[in-house]
């Protein structure tokens, strides 16, 4: 009769054991930090529609040593999140698209491009815009 | 064929808020959590009247409605499925806890904007 | 035709007096062993060795009791994957002297059940296999003179019809997932597996997607049950190991992606259109 086979016990640290997953969990991560200072956006918009002095307080704040660590760490895994997106989002297409094949180092760079001019547009609104 | 889940359409909002987050993300926080609390923006930007009557522009509602609830969403099904990852249990309770925050969270950000 | 004499000399075992190489090997012999527990053996090294010529040599030198899986000895059959010093590797592609002078740890692969010390048990794959359909369905439905949904003897009529023809451009739109040996080393890089073992997994997704993408073939609709489960494609996170172990450059993450492309793509018109076309 066939034995069963043994089962191995699961190790609940998993993701400290390679390198690759540990990145893989930095790269989930950037989500709470992403997330938190979505929330604090929000914060500020409640602030701006609640009149002057709310606004001026929330910006205030905003320049706390506090806030702007993290709004630092923010920036930081924001990009880790750009960067790997940006990595994987050919992996999601079609290897042929209207006819072509899809290159993935092309896709890559494409993306990169899209999001300079999407930061320079931002910014040059900002500061001729305003 | 039929669903017994919706886990395609928690998914495809993801990637829509992966998409976008990348994009936008870092240059918002380069705006708003650098360059204006340390004062390097152009004046307008430090005079509440005319911030506001920017924000009541409806494209600029508009887009930070799409952006903030697609990027929380996103976020949302990270953190949702990290919970997963890290041996924490996936029950409705951590689906409440991350989906419907993100949820609840653009609702109100989708009135704050429609009042502002 | 004359076959030229191969020059043996290196195979011969070396003397005593040349440099050795430890192999930390995973014991586990059912009824013998309660739980697995590593054994030392120390080896000659050859230079030109791979794990498998060690571990054959360890098996006809040292301890003949020691199981593992081989065949081919040339990354084809995808018998022999197991864990060098953590990492999911083919024994028969992987040599001593990428470790040497270190010792190397040898494990069964990872996240499956161990039958006898490197021997995994790999029926729960094979039963996720099956359930994607990895094979043609239909083949002759398109041919000239092929009726779609023919019955199975229908198609030894239609193959004098015509063949079914496929364009190079076609062809491009699979064969990298057709060049899966279903050696499992992406399952033992899979920490969702490793969490689920339900998880449909890597390859049985990538050869999912290879007749899914086949134009000969279809049986899209045959394979959706199993992939658009929330154990099939949804389990993944794109961790991205799968593809960065796998031996034959398949690339199972990507195929994973493209599979939930399609899934969602069924969930939504599921919704769009009417009952009875579903
Ligand atoms: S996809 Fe690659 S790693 Fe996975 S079983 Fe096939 S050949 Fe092996
Ligand atoms: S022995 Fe066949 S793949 Fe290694």
């Amino acid at each position: 009769m066939r034995q069963s086979p043994y089962h191995r016990p699961r190790d609940p640290f998993w993701y400290m054991r390679r390198s690759v997953y540990r990145r893989y969990m930095v790269r989930e991560a950037t989500s709470v930090f992403i997330g938190l200072w979505m929330l604090n956006l929000i914060l500020g918009i409640l602030q701006l529609s609640r009149g002057e002095a709310a606004w001026t307080a929330w910006l205030t704040w905003q320049q706390h040593p506090l806030m702007l660590t993290f709004s630092g760490l923010t920036l930081i895994m924001a990009m880790v999140h750009t960067t790997t997106w940006f990595a994987i989002a050919p992996k999601a297409m079609p290897k042929f698209i209207a006819g072509k094949a899809v290159v993935h180092q092309q896709v890559v760079i494409g993306h990169w491009l899209v999001f300079g001019l999407v930061s320079l547009f931002l910014l040059v609104a900002v500061y001729w815009g305003a | 064929m039929r669903w017994k889940h919706h886990e395609p359409f928690f998914w495809s909002l993801f990637g829509a808020g992966g998409v976008i987050s990348a994009f936008c993300v870092p240059v918002m926080v380069l705006l708003t959590g650098f360059l204006l609390p340390l004062h390097l923006l152009p004046e307008a930007a430090y005079n509440y009247e005319s911030l506001h009557a920017l924000a009541q522009n409806l494209w600029v509602k508009g887009a930070i409605l799409v952006i903030v609830a697609l990027s929380l969403w996103h976020c949302a099904h990270r953190i949702f499925h990290g919970l997963h990852d890290v041996g924490v249990s996936t029950g409705p309770l951590a689906r409440t806890l991350t989906y419907g925050l993100a949820g609840l969270s653009s609702l109100a950000l989708l009135i704050l904007l429609l009042t502002l | 035709m004359t076959i030229p004499a191969t020059d043996n000399t290196s195979e011969t075992a070396p003397s005593k007096s040349e440099a050795g190489i430890t192999l930390e090997i995973l014991r586990y012999i059912p009824g013998t062993h309660s739980e697995p527990t590593f054994q030392r053996f120390e080896i000659p090294y050859v230079e030109d060795w791979s794990m498998l010529d060690a571990l054959g040599y360890i098996k006809d030198e040292l301890d003949s009791s020691l199981s593992y899986r081989w065949s081919c000895r040339m990354a084809v059959c995808g018998s022999c994957g197991m864990m060098f010093d953590g990492v999911p590797k083919l024994a028969c592609e992987t040599f001593l002297r990428d470790y040497y002078p270190r010792p190397i740890r040898v494990e069964p692969l990872e996240n499956f059940g161990i039958e006898r010390d490197l021997v995994i048990d790999q029926e729960p794959f094979l039963e996720k296999l099956e359930s994607v359909k990895p094979y043609i369905i239909d083949a002759m439905a398109n041919a000239p003179s092929g009726k779609p949904g023919a019955p199975a003897g229908h198609e030894r009529e239609t193959i004098q019809a015509g063949e079914n023809r496929q364009t190079p451009k076609e062809l491009a739109l699979f064969d990298q997932y057709s060049m899966c040996i279903n050696c499992l080393l992406c399952y033992s890089a899979c920490p969702q597996f490793g969490l689920n073992p339900a998880f449909l997994g890597p390859a049985a997704i990538s050869l999912a997607h290879r007749y899914n993408q086949d134009n000969r073939d279809q049986g899209n609709a045959d394979r959706a049950p199993a992939l658009n489960e929330e154990d099939g494609v949804w389990s993944c996170t794109f961790v991205g190991y799968c593809s960065e172990v796998c031996p034959k450059s398949v690339d199972p993450a990507s195929a994973i992606q493209q599979e939930k492309v399609r899934g969602a793509t069924d969930w939504a018109l599921s919704w769009l259109l009417p009952k009875g076309a579903r």
